[in-house]
């Protein structure tokens, strides 16, 4: 009996020791852990509107991924890239990126619309999960909260170009039409404001989300005598466009970066050509990083984007962030967390040498670097800079 | 520890440690090396870069803001100016400060560097003023802004370009002259490196050859003195004393041998002596044995033959057996007589085998025609050996080849010699009954038979003959047989006999 509870007790003795020798084991394999996959996301439009904005910009992130992971070494985190479609609509947004995180723990948020930027800007504060928008970069933007990233062109930089050409163009009574989204509204406004300051009379009207009619708009606008007019939307300007040269209006056209969706001028019916807009072409940035990345993406999609800046922006914004992503294990400090870490890294990136041209991250989390010209629409799916 | 392991270990050790040392000195100077080259490639070419970018980027800046100003090339300017005033010069104006950390306080180039760094901050704040004034082409139409810009340009754009110029050119005269500086003392490293690896190299070369010949001979002379000793031993020189000087193990061990060689002297000569007795005594005994047995035998013949009649047959039988056992033991006797004699002939004579053997084979005539056998014998060669006793060697090996033949075989017996480099061998080989694995080890005792009376009469005292004469002639005797196929002796005979 005495020998029967002295083997018990060594058996409990030994368990505990097992446990214990367990839980240390587990606990230091927590500490020393690394972390081998990050999930990303990408919401963005897919379908219905602005796709130049949307698909481009994701197959340019999945290729940055892929030449990511097949280039990793040891240590390096392996990254999964998912993509959800948001149709251009703020309000698709929101349940993209809900699937996303709970379909897939996303990390990084990567959104294109400005819009439904704004829109899930407290949530992924909240999951300390970090958003980089990869096509606009504004005050409004860079006014919500830090972990929000503006890895692109200054919005109100490159529509202001529109302003300072009908300047020197001498016009002087601009009409200037906007699609009711933040970024066209944003492109208004700081045209808008450069006219302003130079005195040149101007309007700035709103136009509905799916209005195709605008006849009775550019009568009137004809009738007031403007001698400028601004799209400043999407491809239902096309129709607009068609309609005032229908009235006979002869006034120059300018429109924004959007300006090569293959609708737009379908629906232009040819009438855009001529149209001065806001553009960014490989000259504007670094010539041969930007060659290289459209000749893999020729070879690995089969096609050119028809608008090549979007891509561009997306492929040195997705390196921007994966360069950093590749020090994660050896960088980020014990209990640190995954948000705090990597926007710590993405400020301090004061020299990132992309497509688009040597990037900085200014503390507001908005980029510098990304600098757009004037282009002239010269034939279908064709720009051509503007000799000033 | 013992002295020879003392040696050893200091041996050793010295060159343990000199190895160590070498290394260690080894080490520090290719760290100081390395600590140049680090300090070259890590410091002054980054360093030197920076400065060239920034000196590149200052000279465009200028250029472009010229252009803009100037030439009224606004729109193509533009952006690349924003690109170095937004990106590049405050990035080279961080990594500045980072240039600035990494020199002493008192380092005339801080100086310098603030001044590069202050100017360039100042040229990007005048440049952005020079872009507010000349936003439109319209701006290049007015004369009050083309004035102002012109200013700026010409009198204080100008002025910091060439400030940030010179500053760079200092940084770069100081850099580039810590850069040959470094490069003379890294070329300087490497070659005092080299010449001290060859000096020390060459000095514990040297040093190891001298270590080494002294442990060797140390420790191989005292062996050769050994090795002298039991070759003299191995040729019955008992008197030799080996002679190690000093007094380490070498020398306690010439000690001992002596001691030993001398132990085995005593013991060689009362073995010697007893084998003298032993002999003399099997001499008495067998020689005085005889005369008995002869007188057993006179009287057992007389029986025999005198009282055959008056003896019943069970009389007969009994003496019948007495008489053929006093006639074998009387052979045993003869036996043990003819084995304490061998060895009593001290004299060398040259012998011609082949002449000798044609002898033996007439001696032999009656048993070899009796048996029908037949005697090969290849060219033999003449030797200086024990006469009697070799021709008895060899009488007995043959008479052993015809005796143990196979029933109804006539024997067929082979000899020959061949040539060693100290000794002759010879081959006695039969087409007999052969030995029994077994067996082999038996043969060579003294009455050993490995058959009985009846197939094969004899004493078993042969082969212990032929082994008593062949340690005679400093040789060797041993027999490859298989079993029902023959026998093969192989004799050796040293060529050296004294």
């Amino acid at each position: 009996m005495g020998s029967k509870i002295g083997i018990d007790k060594n058996i409990k003795v030994v368990m505990l020791r097992l446990c214990l020798l367990l839980i240390g084991i587990s606990i230091f394999s927590a500490c020393k852990s690394e972390v081998e996959t990050i999930n990303i996301g990408y919401i963005g439009p897919l379908t219905k509107r602005a796709t130049d904005l949307g698909i481009a910009p994701a197959n340019a992130l999945k290729l940055s991924v892929s030449e990511y992971n097949a280039n990793r070494k040891a240590g390096e985190p392996k990254v999964n890239l998912f993509v959800e479609d948001d149709q251009w609509e703020k309000e698709n947004s929101m349940p993209a990126y809900e699937k996303l995180r709970r379909e897939h723990d996303v990390k990084i948020v990567f959104v294109s619309n400005t819009d439904g930027t704004i829109a899930i800007s407290d949530k992924v504060l909240d999951d300390q999960v970090i958003l980089v928008n990869p096509l606009n970069n504004d005050a409004l933007l860079s006014a919500l909260n830090q972990n929000i990233f503006k890895i692109a062109k200054s919005t109100e930089e490159a529509n202001s170009l529109i302003a300072i050409r009908i300047i020197e163009l001498g016009l002087k009574k601009v009409i200037i039409m906007h699609y009711p989204n933040d970024f066209m509204t944003m492109a208004s406004n700081s045209c808008k404001k450069i006219l302003d300051e130079s005195g040149i009379e101007n309007r700035v009207v709103t136009v509905e989300k799916e209005n195709v009619d605008f006849k009775d708009e550019l009568k009137s606008y004809k009738e007031a005598g403007y001698d400028a007019f601004v799209f400043f939307g999407y491809k239902e300007f096309g129709f607009a466009m068609k309609q005032a040269r229908e009235l006979e209006i002869t006034a120059p056209f300018f429109g924004s970066t959007v300006l090569l969706d293959p609708d737009y001028y379908e629906n232009s019916a040819g009438t855009i050509i001529g149209t001065e807009c806001s553009f960014f072409t490989p000259a504007d940035g670094n010539w041969v990083l930007a060659n290289e990345f459209l000749n893999r993406y020729k070879s690995t999609y089969g096609e050119n984007p028809f608008s090549v800046w979007p891509p561009l922006q997306a492929y040195d914004a997705m390196n921007l962030v994966l360069n950093e992503l590749r020090t994660l294990n050896s960088t980020r400090g014990n209990g640190q967390l995954f948000d705090e870490w990597l926007r710590q890294r993405l400020f301090n990136v004061k020299f990132f040498q992309g497509t688009c041209g040597n990037i900085s991250i200014n503390t507001d989390g908005s980029s510098r670097g990304i600098y757009f010209s004037l282009y002239k629409y010269e034939a279908k799916g064709k720009l051509l800079k503007v000799k000033r | 520890m013992t002295k020879i392991g003392y040696k050893l270990v200091l041996g050793f050790g010295m060159f343990i440690v000199i190895l160590i040392a070498h290394s260690v000195l080894g080490q520090l100077t290719t760290d100081q090396a390395l600590e140049t080259h680090d300090r070259l490639t890590t410091k002054i070419e980054p360093a030197v870069a920076l400065l060239n970018d920034i000196r590149t980027a200052n000279k465009e800046l200028y250029l472009l803001v010229a252009n803009k100003v100037i030439d009224h090339k606004n729109s193509s300017t533009s952006n690349r100016i924003k690109q170095i005033i937004e990106v590049d010069l405050p990035y080279f104006i961080s990594n500045m400060v980072l240039l600035k950390k990494s020199l002493e306080p008192t380092d005339p180039r801080n100086k310098n560097i603030d001044t590069v760094a202050g100017y360039a901050s100042k040229s990007i704040l005048l440049i952005e003023e020079i872009n507010s004034l000349l936003l439109t082409s319209k701006d290049y139409e007015d004369p009050i802004k083309i004035d102002m810009t012109t200013d700026l340009l010409n009198n204080r754009l100008s002025v910091f370009s060439t400030e940030i110029d010179n500053g760079i050119s200092f940084l770069l005269r100081k850099y580039k002259q810590e850069l040959e500086n470094k490069v003379a003392e890294l070329s300087n490293e490497l070659q005092s490196n080299s010449r001290f690896f060859l000096l020390t190299s060459l000095l514990f070369i040297g040093f190891g050859v001298v270590i080494t010949y002294r442990n060797t001979r140390a420790i191989v002379k005292p062996i050769n003195a050994l090795m002298n000793s039991v070759r003299s031993i191995q040729e019955g020189n008992y008197e030799n004393k080996v002679s190690i000087k000093g007094n380490d193990e070498f020398s306690m061990l010439g000690t001992a041998f002596n001691q030993m060689s001398e132990s085995l002297k005593s013991s060689f000569d009362q073995i010697n002596t007893k084998n003298k007795e032993l002999e003399q005594f099997v001499y008495i005994a067998s020689h005085d044995l005889q005369e008995p047995l002869r007188t057993v035998n006179s009287f057992t013949d007389l029986l025999e033959k005198d009282y055959k009649d008056k003896l019943d047959e069970t009389a007969a039988i009994y003496i019948n057996f007495i008489s053929q056992a006093s006639h074998r033991m009387s052979l045993l006797v003869k036996g043990l007589l003819d084995y304490s004699r061998i060895g009593g002939n001290k004299e060398l004579t040259k012998v011609k085998c082949n002449e000798m053997l044609d002898a033996l084979k007439d001696d032999l005539s009656t048993l070899i025609s009796t048996e029908n056998a037949t005697l090969e014998v290849g060219i033999l060669p003449e030797l200086g050996v024990y006469k009697i006793e070799f021709r008895l060697l060899f009488q007995n090996l043959i008479n052993n080849a015809i005796k143990f033949h196979k029933p109804g075989i006539p024997p067929i017996v082979k000899i020959t010699a061949a040539e060693e480099k100290d000794f002759w061998k010879f081959k006695i080989s039969d087409n007999g009954i052969g030995i029994k694995e077994n067996q082999k080890d038996k043969i060579f005792g003294m009455f050993q038979r490995l058959n009985t009376q009846k197939e094969f009469a004899g004493t078993g005292i042969g082969l212990a003959h032929c082994v008593k004469i062949i340690e005679m002639h400093g040789g060797t005797i041993t027999v490859e047989s298989e079993f029902g196929r023959g026998s093969t002796f192989c004799i050796t005979i040293s060529k050296k006999l004294i």
